[in-house]
């Protein structure tokens, strides 16, 4: 997952598919759910990638 | 009945042109704010306002397309995963039927071009609704 400006991130799956997915702070559970969604079962997606050091 | 599609993709040489018309639910999130979720197309977006996440919605989606075509992807991985079934229900059970219509072109042969705005980006609020009749003649 890489910093895309303006609390954009691209992130990349499996197949090298990617989905470029605002992720402003503070996270809320619905970008969570839908990132689980798309992403959590093909990489073992990890909570701990959406903080972001101040 | 004209048939409407969703989403359109033209190709001519290393021109591509993307057209797209979603059905984009728009409800309060959980904890404050609001959440865009697109029906056609599992995508989300957050904001402390509609607009804010109406704004995210398009410009992430549209960021998406780009990138997915740069990498010479197929626009079918828009497609992976499906919007929750409550989703749908929401939308069509609620007072507001937002949709969203934009359209990109990528440009592979010029790099100046990829960096154009969008030709077209707008989200459509419901339209207001006729009054019904109130009595037959």
């Amino acid at each position: 997952m890489t910093p895309d400006g303006d609390d954009f991130y691209e992130l990349i799956d499996f197949d090298g598919d990617a989905v470029i997915v605002a992720i402003p702070q503070p996270v809320l559970s619905e970008t969570i759910a839908f990132l689980y969604r798309r992403f959590g079962e093909l990489h073992g997606f990890e909570i701990t990638a959406l903080v972001r050091k101040h | 009945m004209k048939k409407q599609m969703f989403m359109t993709h033209a190709k001519q040489g290393d021109r591509h042109a993307v057209a797209a018309h979603l059905r984009v639910l728009i409800v309060p999130a959980a904890k404050g704010g609001f959440v865009a979720q697109g029906l056609e197309v599992d995508y989300v977006a957050t904001g402390a306002t509609v607009e804010d996440a109406q704004h995210r919605f398009a410009e992430g989606f549209l960021r998406t397309v780009r990138s997915i075509i740069r990498r010479d992807s197929r626009l079918d991985s828009l497609f992976k995963s499906k919007a929750p079934r409550g989703a749908w229900a929401a939308y069509m059970e609620g007072d507001r039927q937002d949709t969203l219509t934009c359209g990109a072109v990528v440009d592979l042969s010029d790099d100046v071009a990829s960096r154009m705005p969008f030709q077209a980006l707008e989200f459509c609020l419901p339209r207001d609704r006729a009054p019904l009749p109130t009595a037959c003649a």
